[in-house]
């Protein structure tokens, strides 16, 4: 993943949210994935309108954290998002992108 | 030995039983569904012993077994033949559309209800199950519930293989009185628990986030496949109502007291403590 990627989510997924925390539905694969809140923030923000420097940003301004430290974590959980396949121009896999 | 097949939801179904008795009971209560053909495999081997062989003053147990998993050991020839027809049920539901089924059990008392996996309830070792009776916790009677997909609430459950209305009678009830009566969804209902199968290694029983357990509950749901991405929204409501729990080691005594406490049945947890 590099800066000027911006991230987007398969339209075709479900998903709903509970107490911060998503499940995610993959029909293609029939897979289901739980997203702890972290990776819901992620999941919501990756839209396709920011790059990974952009979410991070947003992220690190809302919570009041360091941005190097949010985009070292956000990559991480975009690299799990990418290994199941729930972005946009990658293969579904049998792995999860789970906490 | 006897040997019957049947085709049910689409499948080839093996039965065979120790039992001729049990045999014509087969035919009488799955007759719509018989075909001629030889299964490849047993799906059910029922065994039911014979009355030469039980030792004085001690029953034997009848005994279904799925494949090679006991799934069912009951003196109540009744009560086995209720929880295979209940399996059988299952094999039509991933083409359902008329409601969520997933595999899950009620337990309900004194108005609390807990939904509990089909794997702690329906499958408890004998010896768990007759802690629980002896404790006052009832027992599930179905080890799928149905979900409104409206509202998220259990619906009664509605049998769709035709089976004749008199076919559990005609066994009778072979002992156990006081048998707790099986517990199952009589009208739409909302559920105050949730417990789905855990991770924890170090407790039976551990509170987990109610995200985790849509998760699980929506992987345990037989038609997710049939009804497709509505089924997260429609669990969502019964979900977010609900406490939320994992649990593990479905065959140990622990788990009766466990239940007692999600039940609110205080008192027979202490019960089950000294037993």
């Amino acid at each position: 993943v590099t800066a000027a990627i911006k991230p987007k989510i398969r339209d075709d997924l479900a998903a709903a949210e509970l107490d911060g925390e998503a499940v995610v539905y993959d029909e293609r694969t029939g897979e289901l994935h739980h997203l702890n809140p972290t990776a819901t923030i992620i999941f919501s923000l990756c839209d396709g309108s920011s790059t990974v420097r952009e979410m991070s940003g947003e992220i690190a301004g809302a919570f009041g954290m360091p941005a190097d430290e949010v985009e070292r974590q956000v990559r991480a959980l975009l690299r799990q998002f990418r290994k199941a396949g729930l972005l946009n121009g990658t293969p579904s896999t049998k792995a999860g992108a789970r906490d | 030995v006897v040997h019957r097949t049947y085709e049910i939801g689409g499948r080839i179904v093996g039965i065979r039983s120790t039992s001729s008795a049990f045999g014509d009971w087969l035919d009488y209560a799955l007759a719509a569904y018989r075909v001629q053909a030889e299964a490849d495999e047993w799906t059910f081997s029922i065994v039911v012993p014979e009355k030469r062989d039980e030792e004085p003053g001690r029953r034997r147990l009848n005994v279904l077994y799925w494949d090679t998993s006991a799934v069912s050991r009951t003196q109540d020839l009744t009560q086995l033949a209720r929880t295979l027809l209940a399996q059988l049920e299952s094999f039509p539901m991933a083409d359902r559309d008329d409601a969520i089924y997933v595999g899950s059990s009620l337990v309900a008392v004194n108005g609390s209800k807990v939904l509990i996996p089909s794997q702690v309830g329906y499958y408890l070792h004998r010896k768990v199950q007759r802690r629980a009776e002896r404790a006052g916790v009832p027992l599930p009677g179905e080890p799928f519930v149905a979900v409104d997909p409206e509202s998220g609430r259990l619906l009664p459950f509605r049998p769709i293989l035709k089976i004749p209305d008199d076919a559990l009678e005609r066994l009778g009830s072979s002992g156990e009185a006081g048998r707790s009566a099986p517990m199952s969804v009589r009208e739409p209902s909302e559920v105050d628990v949730v417990w789905t199968v855990g991770t924890s290694i170090e407790r039976i029983l551990e509170p987990v986030s109610r995200g985790r357990t849509l998760h699980n509950l929506a992987g345990a749901t037989v038609n997710l496949h049939r009804l497709g991405p509505a089924v997260l929204e429609s669990l969502v409501p019964l979900v977010r109502r609900a406490e939320c729990y994992g649990v593990i080691s479905f065959g140990r005594p622990q788990i009766v007291e466990a239940l007692a406490h999600s039940l609110g049945l205080h008192e027979a947890a202490a019960v089950t403590n000294r037993t």
